[in-house]
């Protein structure tokens, strides 16, 4: 059977065409096969997913399906609480924290009928990696597994390429969603933030926090993210408003859409590799031949984005981490208790004066779209390095493309748009206005429609 | 690039934290002070004394 999709799987587990139990079986031993080279999951729970797979096929059987998620083999990334299995974020700090509960996020997607195979690599707490001094080695590229994933969401990334998965939670702080999605070749969004809760996901900096989904289509990334939204009163950041209708203008199309393209991002703040500048120029072309408008945007420079990002970043993830560094510093990988340390030293002057900056660099962003929809750049400089070339000051020494959405809360999205020199992907940025995420998945949506990316796995996917 | 923080500052800063660090650690990592110093004086481009932070929040009442 070739690999489905999320949209593929649902409409053949209501015809009876695939049985959930069976499904999830294949993945499983699947992932069990791969996982030696890829290190994508730290840990299994056959026996949950077997128990959910049989209640999906109870379902199936008795035509009561919930909806397309109804089956769908799916993995948590492992700073997602789940009640009664071992959440670490990736590191010995938690090696022994087993969660009551499960995040709101993990409640949501099971009441879906999802079916979980296990948790997922992450950055240690999702900022520190890849690093090869914690309890578990860092993911590995399915395309090149010398390679990165991209981080922090390494494992969903893998996971979700090498098809273990079909989809799978990450989160965003400055670009772990993205990131990884370019890397590995798959679509990842991070939601406006606000859409989706955060309750139970262990923090990093909670004023850039966002959870979201990973996956192999745009397609599949809504019907998931479909699945997360909603006001959760627990979450402080959880945005009261009614829930977005993700779904029905999907097949809606571009024409009409006013598309930016930051073109100084990527051409002249910080260079982008030959295939990244043009899979950008390719989903500009493809949008514009399917009927959008493409025009060129100005914004601040993209160090001015970094800068405010990486100093409130730095400062929040300090405060949530301040009393563990003082009793278990040993404890944390060397990439992750650096960078924390260097936080240290950042003035409660420096942080402020970055969220100022913020409103400034937010208040620039609106301004630009009030005369485009859509916002396009690259998502990272290029294809993955190999694992062993990224040092521990690597998130410092050059801008990324991801931060200024996390500043700004806008819905972003990464997608596949070739494949370089090397041959592994690479993936262009599509950002939208705050909670107009409908318009972004629509525009990635008709892109891959367009263009075929979608039909070239790794080779251990097949 | 901007020069890191200088010793006396880094050694205060980690003491007052309550990190405690080898020499060679602590250099590595001052040395890398240097990119927060630099984000640092990035941010603070001229701007009218008002201007809010974008964390300043309306006060709500909960339903």
């Amino acid at each position: 059977m070739t690999l489905p999709t999320i949209a593929e799987a649902a409409r053949m587990i209501a015809a009876k065409q695939i049985s959930p139990i069976a499904f999830a079986q294949d993945r499983l031993d699947r992932a069990a096969a791969h996982n030696p080279a890829l290190h994508a999951f730290i840990r299994f729970t056959p026996e949950l997913a077997l128990a959910q797979a049989r209640a999906a096929e109870a379902r199936q059987m008795a035509g009561t399906l919930k909806g397309p998620l109804d089956g769908i083999p799916i993995a948590h990334k492992d700073i997602y609480e789940t009640a009664g299995v071992p959440t670490t974020g990736h590191s010995r700090v938690l090696i022994d924290h087993v969660p009551a509960q499960d995040a709101a996020v993990v409640r949501a997607w099971a009441a879906a009928g999802t079916v979980t195979l296990g948790k997922l690599a992450t950055h240690e707490f999702a900022w520190g990696g890849p690093s090869f001094d914690l309890p578990w080695p860092p993911a590995r590229n399915p395309w090149n597994t010398a390679h990165f994933t991209g981080g922090s969401s390494s494992g969903t990334g893998a996971a979700v390429a090498a098809g273990l998965i079909l989809g799978g939670t990450g989160s965003d702080t400055g670009g772990s969603i993205r990131g990884p999605a370019s890397l590995c070749g798959i679509a990842g969004i991070k939601p406006t933030y606000g859409l989706c809760s955060r309750t139970g996901v262990l923090p990093l900096s909670q004023s850039l926090d966002t959870t979201g989904p990973m996956a192999w289509t745009v397609e599949d990334c809504a019907l998931l993210l479909d699945a997360m939204t909603g006001h959760d009163p627990s979450d402080p950041s959880s945005a009261n408003r009614p829930r977005p209708d993700l779904l029905s203008g999907l097949n809606g199309g571009v024409a009409g859409l006013r598309i930016g393209v930051i073109r100084h991002f990527h051409e002249d703040d910080t260079k982008v590799s030959p295939a990244m500048r043009a899979g950008i120029a390719h989903v500009g072309d493809t949008l514009k031949a399917l009927g959008a408008e493409i025009r060129e945007v100005t914004l601040p420079p993209l160090q001015d984005f970094n800068a405010a990002g990486w100093l409130i970043l730095a400062a929040d993830a300090f405060a949530v981490h301040e009393t563990w560094l003082r009793t278990k510093f040993r404890a944390y990988g060397q990439i992750l208790r650096e960078r924390l340390a260097v936080s240290a030293t950042i003035s409660a002057a420096d942080y402020l004066q970055a969220q100022r900056r913020r409103r400034e660099l937010c208040d620039a962003v609106t301004a630009a779209m009030t005369h485009c929809d859509l916002l396009l750049t690259a998502s990272q400089p290029g294809e993955a390095k190999p694992i062993d070339q990224l040092g521990t000051w690597a998130s410092f020494e050059a801008p990324n493309f991801t931060i200024p959405f996390n500043l700004t809360g806008q819905p972003a999205l990464s997608l596949c748009s070739g494949f370089g020199e090397g041959g592994l992907p690479v993936g262009a940025q599509l950002i939208g206005r705050p909670f107009e995420d409908a318009t972004v998945l629509r525009a990635g949506h008709a892109y891959e429609q367009a263009t075929g990316w979608r039909g070239m796995r790794p080779a251990m996917a097949g | 690039m901007a020069e890191p923080l200088d010793k006396p500052q880094f050694d205060a800063l980690m003491q007052r934290a309550g990190i405690a660090l080898t020499d060679a650690e602590a250099e590595g990592i001052r040395a890398a002070s240097r990119y927060l110093v630099a984000a640092a004086d990035r941010v603070r481009t001229p701007r009218e004394v008002a201007i809010e932070m974008a964390t300043t929040f309306a006060p709500q009442v909960r339903a």
